[in-house]
């Protein structure tokens, strides 16, 4: 019996088992090769038995395995061939390009012919365990990023809220302090115990505190609309030299109250943009009114309008308690003063800035700040693009908005009827006693019935009336007066006035048939040029 | 029977030699560069090996590969390191980002080769002094703390040849412990083959 034959008979076996087996002689040649590897390489044994495994396999001629083999047909101790550090020990393929993944084990046994030892080949397959492993450690891996960023999620959130809380605190903090002098002051001056000096200071301190809560509370409706994605730009041709002067006269006197001097240095050339000219007169003043804000007396603030390359700067400088560095970049964001803590040296919400960033950014520029650091001063610059000439031309349409009107001119309203509606006592009372000391001939009505009753006794030259009543609101009454005939007063100019500033009643304001929409409490300077404008045209 | 300092030269020797082997077998098969040192052979009963590895050890998990032998002589040779170790050098040696230190089905076949491939360099040089034929069990991974895998050899009066193996690759430096144990008269035996060679030269 020759040697193939012997080992047929010894490695019989091998055939009934699930693993890729085969044996080597010292010299390569292929003593016996089982059924499983007949399976997997589709090389029966008739055509290999006998023959050099280099002759199918010429990968395995290397040192690598030629050198392990060696003590193998010493006599030595097992070896393995891992899958990862081995591509395969007998390429076994399942697809285009891919093979079976194998883990083999080479040992020692004895010899047909008596004399040294043959190799033993024993080919397991894992590929399966193989892709189970990876699919396992991505399933691990997805969650785990899963998880992280959750937790991500949940640290923002809860860094969110706890900025909110603080601001929260701050805000009952700010719109109550108002609310003290006001109410200090008023009760005082009901006893009638001030004399005129005290008197007129009461009155300044009412006056300027009632304003700075509107002025809190416009910010807080500010801040609303624009997180909501609802604040909406009336674009038009500006020229941002007025913008700066008109937001001057704003912070004008707090600056003379500080010796502040304030320097205007503004260029000639190109100073026209696209934009809302309140909006941008807001975002002038703010920035002004932190520079007087934070320089002490006797400091100093200059403004710069000039031009770079395609666009327009617009630069605050102060001489002011600056910016420290940690601060610098949160300098622009919601919520957030340089001291949030009860000592605060000065009051406010911390919004101004945040919305000066949205609304510059609305108009397509930017703004950012530079300081120096503590009590260095502070400068801060708003870029806009440049209206190109070929722009001008295209001139928007120029809706009445809330804030228009650029006349501080005082007209009276002598001789005009008017017919004012709000179903709310004091404010009905002032607005009525406000018009009647600008020559207004004034009829109240506390609701819709009674205003529609008042103006078929007597056409009025003007409406003014809240939006906001029981039962009959101000957009049923402004349709059903619309809906009479002129002689009947169908096409009497009216006036909106609410206590919600939203962009939705602006727009429901004018669709119902309003000519105009002031928010509450109106400006009486505001509320009278309205007027007058409107019964003049 | 004690060893003499001249004796354990010649063992340490041996092993360097063996260790060798392997280091080059293992270089030619990967990319990165290995350098394998053995900076210390010890010979030391059963209760000694056990007390040194337990202190070291403690109840850490352990990666090993392990070999037995028969026939005339009589003992296992293993190699052990802790698994945060054998992932690591199974991660270096395949090309692998050490991200996970954790040792999966795919790693511990390559573990089992590394092992088996340092073991075998150190059998082929113990065979060769001993001049005789061994029969071997196939190699098995075990993954246990240093208690259960010498449990075996707390009962047998062996001697424990320990060596420590260390890999070092690029910045990296991995320790792995060689760990031979021969039943008593195997380890005499091998003293006695040491001693005829060192007569010889």
């Amino acid at each position: 019996m020759n040697q193939i034959e012997q080992a047929l008979e010894k490695y019989t076996l091998l055939d009934q088992i699930p693993l890729g087996a085969f044996v080597l002689h010292p010299n390569c040649t292929v003593l016996f090769w089982n059924c499983c590897l007949e399976e997997w390489t589709k090389i029966s044994r008739r055509n290999i038995l006998g023959r050099s495994i280099y002759e199918y396999f010429p990968h395995l001629n290397q040192t690598r395995y030629t050198s392990r083999l060696q003590q193998i047909f010493e006599g030595g101790p097992p070896t393995i061939f891992s899958s990862q550090l081995h591509k395969y020990v007998i390429p076994v393929p399942i697809a285009q390009g891919k093979y079976r993944i194998q883990h083999t084990t080479v040992t020692a046994v004895a010899a047909l012919d008596g004399y040294g030892f043959d190799a033993l080949f024993s080919i397991q397959d894992v590929t399966d365990l193989t892709f189970r492993v990876q699919e396992y450690k991505n399933l691990r891996d997805q969650a785990w990023a899963v998880a992280e960023e959750r937790q991500r999620a949940q640290e923002a959130a809860e860094a969110a809220n706890r900025i909110k809380d603080e601001f929260l605190a701050i805000v009952s903090h700010e719109l109550r302090s108002p609310l003290n002098p006001i109410l200090g002051w008023a009760k005082l001056l009901r006893k009638r115990s001030l004399d005129e000096a005290s008197s007129i200071r009461a009155f300044e301190t009412i006056e300027r505190n009632a304003e700075l809560q509107v002025q809190l509370i416009d910010d807080l409706l500010d801040i609303s609309r624009i997180l909501r994605g609802k604040l909406a730009l009336n674009f038009e041709t500006v020229d941002l030299a007025t913008t700066i002067e008109a937001a001057l006269e704003t912070v004008r006197l707090a600056a003379e109250a500080k010796s502040i001097e304030i320097t205007l240095n503004l260029a000639t050339m190109m100073r026209q943009v696209k934009g809302d000219s309140s909006r941008l007169q807001q975002v002038v003043w703010n920035l002004l009114s932190n520079a007087v804000k934070f320089t002490p007396c006797g400091g100093r603030v200059e403004i710069y309008l000039e031009q770079i390359s395609s666009q327009v700067q617009i630069r605050v400088q102060d001489t002011g308690r600056g910016i420290v560095p940690e601060f610098l970049p949160h300098v622009f964001e919601y919520f957030r003063q340089a001291d949030g803590g009860i000592t605060r040296r000065s009051g406010g919400l911390g919004l101004g800035l945040a919305i000066v960033r949205q609304l510059v950014e609305l108009h397509g520029g930017r703004v950012w700040a530079e300081s120096l650091g503590e009590e260095q001063g502070a400068t801060f610059t708003v870029c806009l693009p440049i209206l190109q000439p070929t722009q001008a031309s295209v001139r928007a349409e120029r809706k009445v908005s809330d804030d228009s009107s650029p006349f501080a001119v005082y007209v009276p309203l002598e001789g005009m009827r008017l017919l004012v509606v709000d179903d709310d006592t004091d404010t009905r009372e002032f607005l009525a006693f406000l018009l009647e000391q600008h020559g207004a001939i004034v009829t109240k009505a506390a609701s819709a019935d009674e205003a529609l009753a008042a103006i078929a006794q007597s056409k009025p030259d003007l409406l003014v009336s809240d939006l906001g009543m029981p039962e009959v609101d101000g957009y049923v009454l402004i349709r059903k007066l619309r809906s009479l005939s002129v002689d009947q007063g169908g096409q009497i100019p009216a006036i909106a006035l609410t206590a919600y500033a939203a962009e939705t009643t602006q727009q429901q304001v004018f669709a119902a048939g309003f000519q105009m929409h002031i928010a509450k409490p109106a400006d009486p300077i505001k509320l009278v040029t309205a007027i007058a404008a409107l019964v003049k045209q | 029977m004690n060893v003499t300092a001249e004796q354990m030269d010649a063992l340490q020797e041996l092993i360097n030699i063996g260790v060798g082997r392997a280091a080059s077998l293992l270089n030619e098969m990967v990319d990165s560069h290995i350098r394998l040192e053995i900076p210390f052979v010890k010979v030391l009963t059963a209760l000694e090996a056990y007390q040194e590895l337990a202190i070291r050890f403690h109840d850490d998990s352990l990666a090993s590969v392990r070999l037995g032998f028969t026939g005339s002589f009589y003992g296992t040779a293993g190699l052990i390191f802790p698994t945060e170790s054998a992932s690591t050098l199974v991660a270096v040696l395949t090309g692998e980002e050490a991200g996970s230190t954790e040792l999966d089905a795919v790693k511990i076949g390559t573990l089992s080769e590394i092992g088996n491939i340092v073991i075998n360099g150190v059998m082929g040089s113990i065979s060769n002094v001993l001049k005789q034929h061994m029969n071997y069990t196939l190699p098995v991974y075990l993954e246990d703390t240093i208690d259960n895998l010498l449990l075996s050899t707390h009962v047998n009066n062996s001697k424990i040849l320990l060596a420590q193996a260390r890999f070092s690759i690029e910045q990296l430096e991995i320790i792995g412990d060689i760990i031979l144990i021969f039943e008593v008269s195997t380890f005499d035996a091998l003293i006695n083959a040491i001693n005829n060679e060192i007569k010889m030269i």
